[in-house]
């Protein structure tokens, strides 16, 4: 994390302003603690609890001595439980961050990669590249259908900017013209569900449903690469993003590089939505919800709100995968039902919160 | 053909900028503004005087040239250009979840300023009318500037006391003194949607004078405040001015603060100069009936301030017809 000031604490500390605000930090960085710690609780749930019951012993066993432990029990917990649980924490964490930085880029406080038709635009690029089976040479076809939701979702990315560029964008405009190109893109990806054949039709339901199921180990490290990549990228732009979020023509006179600072912050969000919905279809509302759960506990300075956001999606989507695990005895429910069950009302909420207040 | 680029000082030549078809300046020259003066903008609404700050400071597209100190501030990309000439838009900061002190250090962050490069701060020119002695004086038991007081909210002296940080350091303490320096350190540790528009307005501008520009252009920056932090901000302005060498142009629809405060006064009609030079020269009788369309005058106080007194709106022109 880049400059917290915490060693220039130390000398403003004589004041009472110096000390509030050391106080302050340590209440923030406290509650990124106390974050990291519920994802790593939610993340240990997601692994000890299935429907078949292996005893906590047992998966400790199979985690660090697989060799040695009973086959299907390493089977269960490297091959299904481990993927699940870790695609599920990776996918989360993308989508609170690429939540966060849409909510700032584009000022606006209902933007995520799926109300905003990221998601959908991404999931259309896969089911293209799945209907049309297209192949190149030695390239798998899981990158490859992660490259063509990622070229998607960049387009749609764009077309939103330039949409919203065209005219003077209120928070209306924006919402709007996310809400046509989610339409626009649903539409397409229902397009291509009429012209599949019967083989390909089961996998295009997958991204309209959202599911983990389908995590694998390539995708994983794909994804975890990826966030590995961005955050630091993301952490350097906070300060950037702090100023922007205080007004486009007051961060461009304090010399932010508006234009280079929101394309940078764009292409990390395509990055992270598009891998998401590549691997695991349509979740919905994480990345809307995550901001404003991160929002409410550390504010809005991005070097706390940005990890914070990451942190909540990982979290909110760990427990939504064990839930859609748990909800029906024998049956995984896509988890994408569950995330859009949950946030739909929050969702709701934030609308009519924003209405009483103005 | 334009003017020699002046060596000192803030000067715009030339300046066409439109929106879409619509010519907003046209062919405005403003300045030379010298190092350590106050430069007041006026102009009734629509007249361009935003437009004419967002140019000089290199937001909006334009033909012409702006230069600062002799170089020319069109070679410069923004970020470099704001380093030297800074804009604060009129729209205040937008009140989101973060603290005072947090917003000043963002603003500090976001792009050190490096320490000044002159070795002394340059006095303000010596104007004929003594304005110059007026600004150096500001704080001091007899002020020059007639009928006001020098430093009425007595901010100057507790500005003198505290040494503030240069422009490198963008830690809180840094931040703190910034707010110290402004009279608002009580607000450090509140959120900037608590704050009423006329505090945010004050963070706005302490974000911008802690940057250390070498030139500062300030879109309506007592719009929303008291007469007590009106008096203050021009205050502090003054003091900034005279003890850096700041350049400072701020557009103004109080008349009588450019009168009683400013060294300039350029008065903007339809994107068009009117009229500039010393406020009380500029802001005559026939120039406010055509620009304002309002009748007023100059009048002189008990203690021989001049200030403007307006009678009402003018009467329409008689119809040709």
């Amino acid at each position: 994390m880049n400059n917290i000031g915490a060693a220039d604490i130390s000398d403003a500390g004589a004041t009472g302003v110096g000390r509030a605000y050391a106080t302050a930090l340590r209440r923030r960085l406290g509650v990124l603690g106390l974050l990291g710690v519920a994802v790593l609780a939610s993340l240990i749930a997601d692994i000890a609890v299935g429907p078949a019951a292996i005893s906590p012993p047992a998966l400790m066993h199979a985690l660090f001595s697989p060799a040695a432990a009973p086959p299907e029990t390493v089977l269960i917990l490297w091959q299904i439980r481990l993927p699940y649980a870790l695609m599920a924490a990776c996918v989360g964490g993308a989508l609170g961050l690429a939540g966060a930085e849409m909510q700032t880029v584009l000022a606006n406080p209902l933007a995520s990669p799926f109300t905003l038709g990221t998601s959908a635009a991404g999931a259309f690029g896969a089911s293209l590249a799945i209907v049309l089976d297209w192949h190149v040479g030695g390239v798998p076809q899981t990158w490859l259908v992660a490259g063509c939701a990622f070229v998607f979702a960049v387009i749609g990315v764009v077309v939103l900017d330039l949409l919203t560029r065209l005219r003077p964008a209120d928070t209306g405009t924006v919402i709007l013209c996310g809400v046509a190109l989610v339409f626009c893109f649903q539409a397409l990806v229902s397009l291509m569900q009429f012209v599949a054949s019967e083989d390909t039709l089961q996998d295009l339901v997958f991204w309209t449903l959202g599911s983990l199921n389908r995590a694998t180990w390539p995708a994983i490290a794909l994804l975890g690469a990826a966030l590995a990549c961005v955050v630091p990228f993301s952490l350097r732009a906070a300060w950037g993003l702090t100023v922007l979020r205080m007004g486009e023509e007051r961060a461009a006179s304090l010399g932010v590089d508006v234009p280079r600072l929101r394309r940078a912050a764009l292409l990390r969000i395509c990055l992270l939505s598009a891998l998401a919905v590549a691997f695991v279809g349509i979740i919905g509302f994480i990345g809307l919800v995550a901001p404003h759960i991160a929002r409410r506990l550390v504010g809005e300075d991005h070097r706390f709100y940005l990890p914070a956001s990451l942190l909540g999606g990982a979290f909110i989507l760990s427990t939504a995968a064990l839930v859609a695990r748990v909800l029906v005895p024998g049956v995984v429910v896509p988890t994408g039902i569950v995330t859009a069950l949950v946030g739909i009302p929050f969702f709701l909420a934030i609308i009519l919160r924003r209405q009483v207040l103005s | 053909m334009n003017a020699p680029a002046s060596d000192t000082g803030l000067m715009a030549q030339n300046l066409f900028v439109s929106h879409g078809r619509r010519m907003v300046l046209h062919g405005v020259t403003v300045g030379p503004f010298g190092p350590g003066t106050l430069n007041a903008v006026l102009g009734p609404n629509g007249s361009g005087k935003s437009t004419l700050l967002r140019a000089m400071s290199g937001l909006v597209p334009l033909r012409g040239a702006v230069t600062l100190d002799g170089q020319d501030l069109g070679r410069l990309r923004l970020p470099a250009r704001s380093q030297r000439c800074l804009y604060l838009p009129q729209s205040l900061p937008e009140p989101m979840q973060i603290t005072v002190i947090e917003a000043m250090m963002a603003a500090r962050h976001v792009m050190p300023a490096p320490v000044r490069q002159q070795a002394a701060p340059s006095p303000p020119a010596a104007l004929p009318d003594g304005r110059g002695t007026r600004v150096s004086t500001i704080g001091t038991a007899g002020s020059t500037l007639p009928g006001v007081a020098a430093d009425p909210t007595g901010c100057a002296g507790q500005i003198a006391r505290g040494s503030l940080p240069n422009g490198t350091s963008s830690g809180p303490e840094a931040a703190l003194a910034w707010l110290e320096h402004m009279g608002i350190a009580h607000l450090a540790m509140r959120g900037l949607r608590e704050l009423s528009g006329g505090q945010r307005q004050l963070v706005g501008l302490a974000q911008a004078l802690s940057r250390r520009p070498r030139a500062l252009l300030l879109d309506e920056p007592l719009s929303a405040l008291d007469p007590y932090y009106q008096q203050r901000v021009m205050d502090l302005l003054a003091h900034e001015a005279r003890e850096t060498g700041l350049v400072v142009v701020l557009v103004l629809h109080d008349l009588n603060m450019a009168l009683a405060r400013c060294h300039n006064a350029s008065v903007l009609n339809d994107g068009r100069i009117e009229a500039s030079g010393p406020p009380e020269t500029v802001l005559t009788p026939a120039l406010l009936r055509r620009v304002y369309r309002i009748d007023a005058c100059l009048d002189t106080g008990a203690s021989g301030q001049r200030f403007l007194s307006v009678r009402g709106v003018a009467p329409a022109p008689r119809s040709m017809a």
